[in-house]
């Protein structure tokens, strides 16, 4: 019996030991986080505009993949605009962007959005209408994105 | 003649194409994370798709949480800090099946995030309401309230003679307008009952959280106030340090001054703008204008203050212990501050890249007052976005007490239940749901044939596999045969999905000891570098357990130096005893992990690799990858 629990306890050592995630960032030790913190998440070791451009270019496409991915699922499950425009928010500040209106970026990925998600031309009109009023700019973006072009 | 000669280079050139290797259309890496003390101590796994990976973390309260990385600063992490090498499985696929996979896990990103921030609000509307009702004064957050001191005469008026309107284009009545309309909704505003609807695992939930409309309206308020009035800014705000490094060159003023003017006409726009968060928005833009236009007076970069008031603060012995480090992060964040310089002149209206500088001269000044005066020095990790927090007192009526008090009760057991909905829908277990699980219960879910897999489920059926089967030419079941188990699935996922290339990304230890090696004489390394007294590439750090030898790269001498480990666990162990009431335990944590750790040693098996705090970046994965091995798996 004593035999059969160490081995029960050994075996629940082990399987702690051998599996386990990665703990979310707050429980970092601060040898880790000065390393960690003390600059952006890529490396900027490179000095040349392209480089530099190439950075900015993926920033802005990830930032239209996830307000593409938010618009499709709004598409999808509903919700009421406050709600979204909170979303959007929410995702805008993770890449930096406190203006998202602002953002000829923000109107592409909705157009980009409505047209994976196939959108009815209803509900294109309805979600264009009540994010961007009568903007014919931000309107004209969203058509952008929809029909696949680029300004 | 010449149309044999013709014929046969064609002939040749076909051949050299049939024998070159044929790259995938499109791929994703799996990626294996190696065992280490520490979090994740029995590996960790990964998904890639281009520059970013997503993996999964256990966060407190036993909830499993998606996270998205930059690939390269994950493996500099991974490999260099935490040293850990990573073992890269290729998984070669066509393009839809790619851009479904990618589509899966950013809307499970999404997903996540949306759960832990209604979470977030339900408890701060609880613990609001809690206030109230026990007859306390309850605050609330209001975002951009710290950056304007209202009623104080700015010493250094920027625009004295010109009024908000005319300044930011806003028509007077409109603003008139706007601001009666907050006035009005905050004084309406009651305490509502606080639901949160719908099950979790739909991540389909609205909030209508009094604290949240609360936090808008005080910003909505405040910002017209601020726009009105022409409020001075905070100093207490601002970074500013007439540094050399920091002068404006003519093109940076110019693009400054085009930003400025691009912030003056947006704050007219946000001023009458319908969305719910404009108060915050408009505060943001005002500070920021006002920041940008002291930049332009006195020549060098002035900032907004981009740390969160509540960023991780290293001083003391601490910063002192990394000291060596710290010439080397400052290099890093100079070289940061010279891209994000270069960008915002090439892009001056782009948000994004005013942010990403404010936020290399916040890291720059941060390390330069660490190095030059010993500063204590902020940690905040990824983007920084000023947002200028502050906690403002609740004087609006919120009902009477016994309203309160219900809404109180109502609003904790709205946080209990959604936190227990939680647990059921993405809470940790060892066995079932865990960062290796998730990773193919999404990857299986996103090529599911069959309806209703939105969110995951059915999982691993028959029917569900047969998309991952066709798609990556085969299934993995974290259920089965321990391929929950970090190593486990990465074999999982040689055997089943369709690898076309392998790599090795080595631990930072191992890739200097090959260079050591290559440089040195053998023995002489080998002896130097076995341990932590004389090795001249680790530094005993207090992050690491207590142990003197380093046993994963001599297999053979495993148990043996497995043995002096132990000994010197159980010894630090019991000195931690002693040193107990002075150093509250640290020691004494350490030696029992230590002792811990060597455990496996005595068994060939070598998990503690040591981990670092400082090394310089990991190199970029080669694209495309070098197919060392053949494809595996079945074709």
């Amino acid at each position: 019996m004593k035999t059969h629990r160490s081995a029960r306890a050994l075996g629940a050592l082990a399987l702690v030991l051998v599996t386990g995630c990665s703990f979310s960032t707050s429980s970092k030790s601060s040898s880790d986080s000065i390393s960690d913190s003390s600059t952006s998440s890529s490396d900027s070791s490179t000095s040349s505009s392209p480089a530099d451009e190439k950075k900015s270019d993926a920033a802005a496409a990830l930032y239209r993949e996830d307000v593409r991915n938010l618009t499709v699922a709004q598409l999808h499950d509903g919700g009421d605009l406050a709600a979204f425009q909170r979303k959007l928010a929410a995702v805008a500040r993770q890449h930096g962007v406190s203006d998202w209106e602002a953002a000829s970026a923000t109107w592409l990925a909705i157009g980009e959005a409505l047209r994976t998600a196939s959108a009815s031309a209803a509900q294109r009109d309805s979600l264009s209408h009540a994010l961007a009023g009568d903007d014919r700019v931000k309107l004209g973006e969203i058509a952008r994105g929809y029909d696949g072009t680029r300004a | 003649m010449r149309a044999s000669l013709v014929l046969a280079l064609l002939l040749a050139s076909a051949s050299l194409a049939a024998g070159a290797e044929p790259r995938p259309a499109a791929w994703f890496d799996y990626l294996h994370v190696e065992a280490n003390e520490g979090d994740s101590s029995g590996g960790h796994v990964a998904i890639r798709f281009g520059d970013q990976v997503f993996h999964f973390q256990h966060h407190a309260g036993g909830l499993l949480r998606l996270a998205r990385d930059d690939a390269r600063h994950f493996l500099h992490v991974y490999t260099r800090l935490r040293n850990r090498t990573v073992h890269v499985q290729r998984v070669a696929v066509d393009a839809d099946v790619l851009a479904r996979l990618r589509a899966r896990f950013g809307a499970r990103l999404l997903a996540d995030d949306e759960r832990f921030a209604t979470l977030a609000a339900l408890e701060a509307e609880r613990d609001l309401l809690a206030t109230a009702a026990g007859g306390g004064t309850p605050h609330v957050t209001v975002r951009g309230g710290a950056f304007f001191d209202e009623g104080v005469p700015d010493a250094e008026p920027l625009r004295p003679d010109v009024a908000a309107r005319a300044m930011y284009g806003v028509d007077g009545d409109a603003l008139a307008r706007r601001a009666g309309e907050i006035t009005d909704a905050l004084a309406h505003l009651r305490i509502e009952a606080t639901t949160a609807s719908g099950p979790a695992h739909d991540a389909d939930l609205q909030t209508t959280a009094y604290t949240q409309k609360l936090g808008e309206l005080l910003e909505a308020e405040l910002a017209l106030r601020v726009l009105r009035t022409a409020s001075a800014l905070a100093p207490r705000t601002l970074r500013d340090e007439p540094l050399a490094a920091l002068a404006l060159t003519g093109a940076e003023r110019g693009a400054l001054a085009r930003h400025a003017e691009r912030l003056a006409t947006r704050a007219g726009a946000l001023a009458t703008s319908q969305r719910p968060d404009f108060g915050s928005v408009l505060l943001l833009t005002l500070a920021r204008r006002a920041a940008l236009e002291r930049s332009l007076a006195r020549g060098h970069l002035i900032v907004l203050d981009a740390y969160p008031p509540d960023a991780q603060r290293v001083e003391g012995d601490a910063l002192r212990a990394e000291e060596d480090h710290l010439p080397l992060l400052l290099a890093a964040a100079e070289g940061e501050l010279a891209a994000a310089r270069r960008a915002l002149v090439r892009a001056p209206e782009d948000e994004a890249r005013l942010t990403a500088l404010e936020a290399a001269v916040n890291r720059y000044l941060e390390l330069h007052g660490a190095v030059a005066a010993r500063r204590p020095l902020r940690l905040a990790r990824g983007t920084l976005l000023p947002v200028g927090s502050a906690e403002r007192a609740v004087l609006q009526p919120l009902g009477d007490t016994t309203s309160a008090g219900v809404a109180a009760e109502r609003a904790a057991r709205a946080a209990g239940d959604y936190r227990a909905e939680l647990r059921d829908a993405i809470g940790y277990d060892l066995l079932t749901r865990n960062c290796v699980s998730e990773v193919f219960h999404e990857i299986t879910a996103a090529l599911s044939e069959t309806d209703g897999t939105r969110d995951g489920s059915p999982r691993d059926t028959p029917e569900a596999c047969a998309g991952s089967t066709h798609a990556l030419g085969g299934c993995v079941d974290p259920a089965a045969r321990l391929r929950f188990i970090p190593f486990v699935s990465a074999a999982a996922v040689a055997d089943e999905y369709r690898v076309a290339a392998t790599l090795e990304v080595p631990s930072y230890r191992s890739s200097r000891l090959d260079e050591m090696y290559a440089a040195e004489n053998d023995l002489l390394v080998l002896l130097r570098e076995s341990n932590v007294v004389t090795s001249s590439l680790y530094r005993v750090r207090d992050d690491d357990s207590a142990f003197l030898f380093f046993s994963d790269d001599t297999p053979l001498l495993r148990p043996l130096l497995g043995t002096v480990n132990l000994a010197v666990g159980l010894g630090a162990s019991a000195a931690g005893l002693v040193t107990l009431p002075a150093d509250g335990g640290a020691l004494l944590r350490r030696g029992t992990r230590g002792a811990l750790f060597s455990l496996p040693e005595l068994a060939f098996v070598a998990i503690r690799k040591g981990s670092f705090a400082y090394a310089p970046p990991a190199p970029a994965l080669t694209e495309p990858l070098p197919a060392s091995s053949a494809a595996t798996g079945p074709s």
